[in-house]
């Protein structure tokens, strides 16, 4: 079995979205700590429910709790969900860095720069992804907190005035757009069969959502601390924004290359998980030994896929509509439904 | 009929399929005209292979000698000039066996049983070998052993008188120390042995030799410390060792490059060194070494990457230092392979980012510049390579000043000259300088080639194309291990307790573990080591 120590798991998690103060306004760091609260609740489940069968590889676990054919369904659909996201992700990098930084490059050439790297990344398979992100995820940490921490003389209390000024409903719905992008939690059942202890990812896994949760909370506090609700709705890249604030003895100002960096690093890091992820669901699915020769067809699919979203506004706008249903429908509708499957369908002797 | 026309036909038949047995023509069996495996009863014959073997090599010596009173016991010696120490070879040997066999109470002894007496009374040699198959009398003759024949006796007797010349232990110049040890290897294993053994005083510290090279058959010596090493290790590294089939080993690099993880990989993949205070503190936690007769260099396997960045003066500095010196280190490491890029990609893509004062300068000293930002920045850093080559490779006396020299008579023209900016060539000078604290040649090397492609992709993508690639290469660093052990080890797959002597080196006395994948469970010492005033 490899050896993976699940913290750096919790890179997977969505660093830089704070998609959040698209509803809630002032009140979205409130929204954050609820959301926090039902991912955690979201990833116990998941958890219990992918336990039960831990040694068993993830297709033939689905094949044999729903049957054949509905198994088939199941397991195209997670594909897609893998291939989908990574795609959307694919999408916002690329349009990030052409609107803010690469003006004048065809995105086609980032596009490809970013799978080819994601594909060689996760070419190596999930161990040695697993100690890449051990380094990468203290730097990611340590700069945004610098990025923070540079952030707050700029934080104005007022910003933060009325509290629940339209009452709770934009909280909750803020919540539960920001802990769909939980995506993390689809990810888990897929490898956990690779993971040498498996027991332990309960506690890993737990803490290093906590952790992404908090930091989640305080940047949304700061960012809309910083820019005030009306423009932290408005604009599209937020945290970038906010890092142009920063301004120290006319010296230490312009950091924004570092939100971008941050935004580049967890991006691709999660392109090449989830690439991985699709490759080795279909290698299981087509019954072929290795997941290796699916890399590149699934990165170049992933390539085209995300041509499907037209420009930055309609991508934002897909990312606080529609997006957070699709999530749902992976990470609470089909393991509710197998769970389902699991106990009322009397398959739970074959699975011991 | 059709099927040897088809296979003389077929245009690759001259491509042999590759024997991986195959034995290797060390151009000695051909030329013996009838194979002789065991040493004869019969001097002539034993004359007669050795002079058949040994012809043309004038210079073997073969001297023929009668043991005992008339008529005596017909002898001959065989070994190489130069490699044997003639005078105590006369003393020990030659003397009793000529001289005092005349004497007359002993040849009553010589009638009787000859050749126990030879061996038990008259041979006055420590190390004393009865071999029978020729071959190994030959080859034992060949690394400077002495090989005496007695009519009579089916076997031959090796005494050993090596006395060839080998040089000093000195410092050795590519691993300086301000305190500490400073003796280092030479190019005799034996004494390089002796060095390793007088810092581990310990029957637990085991030596394994090898002769490894068909024509060469250079000793290849395994050194580790039983109970301490990993046996999964150990045994790895035996197989590789003996799986080495070629015709000569000169060097450790031949063994390097024969039994690495990765045989194209860039980076050192293991360490070497020419001190064996390194060496003893490496076989204390736990890994291997390998000598080389011939080569002052050890290799020491497994290798993780921090250990390139750690030099064996930091054990003898007080630990604030010398982990802070490891900080220094690993800083100019960024600055060694990033900087360049940075400033590159900075200047190109990302002006917004240099404060506005410091923009208008660089600005205004890049005025009249004919070239951007990124051919200056390599042609200087090309010109910098070149200088530390010729610097390194001319005679040592003037090497220094021709590169001083070098170096600012070529900036400064080039400045005034209008070629290149300052600030392009205060990178380039901060580069090179920083990759000069990096104790390990092998990987400074390595650092260069990424430096550049670094730069490069910081050239064509700004910023975005250096994150990319610092991804790759950390995952390719990941993907890489060194007999097993991930290369990244002590922060790939993180090992909080290892970082106490990766990233820092925290006092002795709180250093309990060996490294946790590379040595075995045992520890290094008991809890409660740390010093303070007596407690009444």
């Amino acid at each position: 079995m490899w050896l993976l120590i699940t913290t750096s798991n919790s890179l997977l998690i969505p660093l830089s979205q704070t998609a959040i103060a698209a509803g809630s306004r002032q009140d979205s760091w409130l929204a954050e700590i609820l959301s926090l609260a039902i991912q955690l609740v979201m990833l116990q489940m998941i958890l219990k429910f992918s336990l039960l069968s831990k040694d068993m590889e993830f297709s033939s676990r689905i094949k044999k709790i729903c049957g054949r054919i509905v198994g088939s369904i199941v397991i195209v659909l997670y594909i897609w969900f893998f291939v989908f996201s990574s795609a959307a992700f694919l999408k916002e990098l690329t349009s990030f860095a052409v609107a803010m930084i690469y003006v004048q490059t065809p995105s086609v050439v980032i596009d490809l720069m970013i799978i080819l790297t994601s594909c060689y990344m996760a070419f190596h398979g999930l161990e040695v992804q697993a100690r890449t992100n051990e380094i990468i995820l203290p730097t990611i940490i340590s700069l945004y907190l610098i990025g923070l921490f540079l952030l707050l003389p700029n934080v104005k209390l007022d910003n933060f005035k009325p509290v629940l000024e339209n009452g709770l409903t934009p909280v909750i719905k803020g919540a539960f757009i920001s802990s769909s992008s939980f995506v993390f939690t689809v990810f888990v059942p897929v490898v956990l069969s690779y993971v040498n202890k498996p027991e332990e990812c309960q506690k890993t896994l737990t803490i290093g959502s906590i952790i992404q949760g908090f930091l989640l909370i305080i940047a949304t506090a700061i960012i809309t601390g910083v820019l005030g609700p009306n423009l932290a709705q408005v604009t599209i890249y937020r945290g970038y924004i906010a890092l142009r604030y920063i301004s120290y003895g006319n010296f230490v100002e312009h950091l924004d290359p570092i939100g971008f960096s941050i935004f580049v690093l967890s991006k691709v890091v999660q392109i090449s998980l989830f690439i991985y992820a699709a490759s080795l669901i279909s290698a299981q699915f087509l019954a072929i030994k290795s997941y290796k020769p699916l890399i590149f067809p699934t990165g170049f699919i992933i390539l085209l896929l995300s041509n499907i979203f037209k420009n930055v506004s309609q991508l934002n706008r897909f990312f606080i509509t529609l997006w957070p249903l699709h999530n749902f429908f992976f990470e609470m509708v089909i393991p509710l439904f197998l769970w389902i499957l699991i106990l009322f369908g009397g398959r739970e002797r074959n699975l011991e | 009929m059709v099927i040897p026309l088809l296979k003389k036909l077929w245009p690759f038949s001259f491509i042999k399929k590759f024997n991986k047995n195959e034995i290797l023509n060390d151009g000695l069996q051909g030329k013996i005209p009838e194979v002789q495996t065991s040493v004869s009863k019969s001097l002539q014959k034993n004359l007669n292979y050795v002079n058949t073997v040994m012809k043309n090599c004038q210079d073997a010596i073969v001297r023929p000698f009668k043991i005992g009173k008339k008529p005596g016991i017909p002898a001959f010696v065989v070994f190489l000039d130069g490699l044997v120490d003639r005078e105590l070879l006369e003393k020990s040997v030659m003397i009793p066996l000529m001289v005092k066999s005349q004497e007359e109470n002993i040849n009553h002894f010589l009638k009787n049983n000859a050749f126990d007496y030879i061996e038990n009374h008259l041979l006055a040699s420590t190390d004393l070998k009865k071999i029978s198959e020729m071959e190994r009398v030959i080859q034992s003759v060949c690394s400077g052993s002495t090989a005496i024949f007695i009519d009579g006796l089916n076997k031959a007797l090796i005494v050993d008188y090596e006395g060839y010349n080998f040089r000093n232990v000195e410092e050795p110049e590519v691993e300086p120390v301000i305190r500490g040890p400073r003796e280092g290897f030479t190019e005799a294993l034996r004494v390089n042995n002796a060095l390793i053994r007088r810092k581990i005083k310990s029957p637990k510290l085991k030596a394994e030799f090898l002769e490894i090279g068909s024509i060469t058959k250079t000793q290849v010596g395994l050194f580790y410390i039983d109970g301490v090493v990993n046996n999964k290790i150990l045994e790895e590294a035996r197989k590789r060792i003996s799986r080495i089939n070629i015709d000569g080993i000169l060097d450790t690099n031949y063994i390097d490059e024969l039994i690495r993880d990765a045989p194209l990989c860039p980076f050192p993949l293991i360490h070497r060194t020419e001190k064996p205070d390194v060496v003893a503190a490496e076989l204390l936690s736990g890994k291997l070494a390998i000598l080389v007769d011939g080569s002052p260099s050890a290799l020491i396997v497994p290798a993780v990457f921090t250990e390139f960045f750690i030099s064996s003066e930091d054990y003898y500095l007080i630990f604030i230092f010398s982990s802070f010196t490891r900080w220094i280190r690993f800083l100019s490491l960024l600055i060694a392979v990033f900087l360049p890029a940075l400033y590159v990609a900075v200047t190109t893509y990302h002006q917004e980012m240099i404060p506005t004062p410091l923009a208008i300068s660089i600005a205004a000293t890049r005025e009249g510049v004919p070239f951007p930002t990124f051919v200056e920045a390599a042609l200087m850093g090309l010109v910098f390579e070149i200088l530390r080559e010729a610097g390194t490779r001319m005679p040592r006396t003037i090497g220094q000043a021709v590169s001083i020299v070098g170096t600012l008579i070529i900036g400064d023209a080039a400045v005034s000259a209008g070629l290149t900016s300052p600030p392009t060539i205060i990178i380039t000078a901060l580069t090179g300088l920083a990759i000069f604290t990096i104790p390990a040649p092998e990987m400074v090397i390595t650092l260069v080639i990424i430096r550049f492609l670094l730069l490069i992709l910081g050239a064509v993508m700004g910023l975005m194309g250096i994150m990319l690639a610092t991804l790759i290469l950390l995952s390719y660093l990941a993907s890489l291990r060194s007999f097993g052990v991930p290369y990244l080890s002590p922060l790939g797959p993180l090992k909080p307790r290892d970082l106490q002597d990766s990233i820092v080196r925290v006092p002795w006395w709180m250093m309990r573990w060996r490294p946790h994948l590379i040595g075995s469970k045992s520890k290094r010492q008991p809890f409660g080591q740390k010093p303070g005033p007596h407690k009444r």
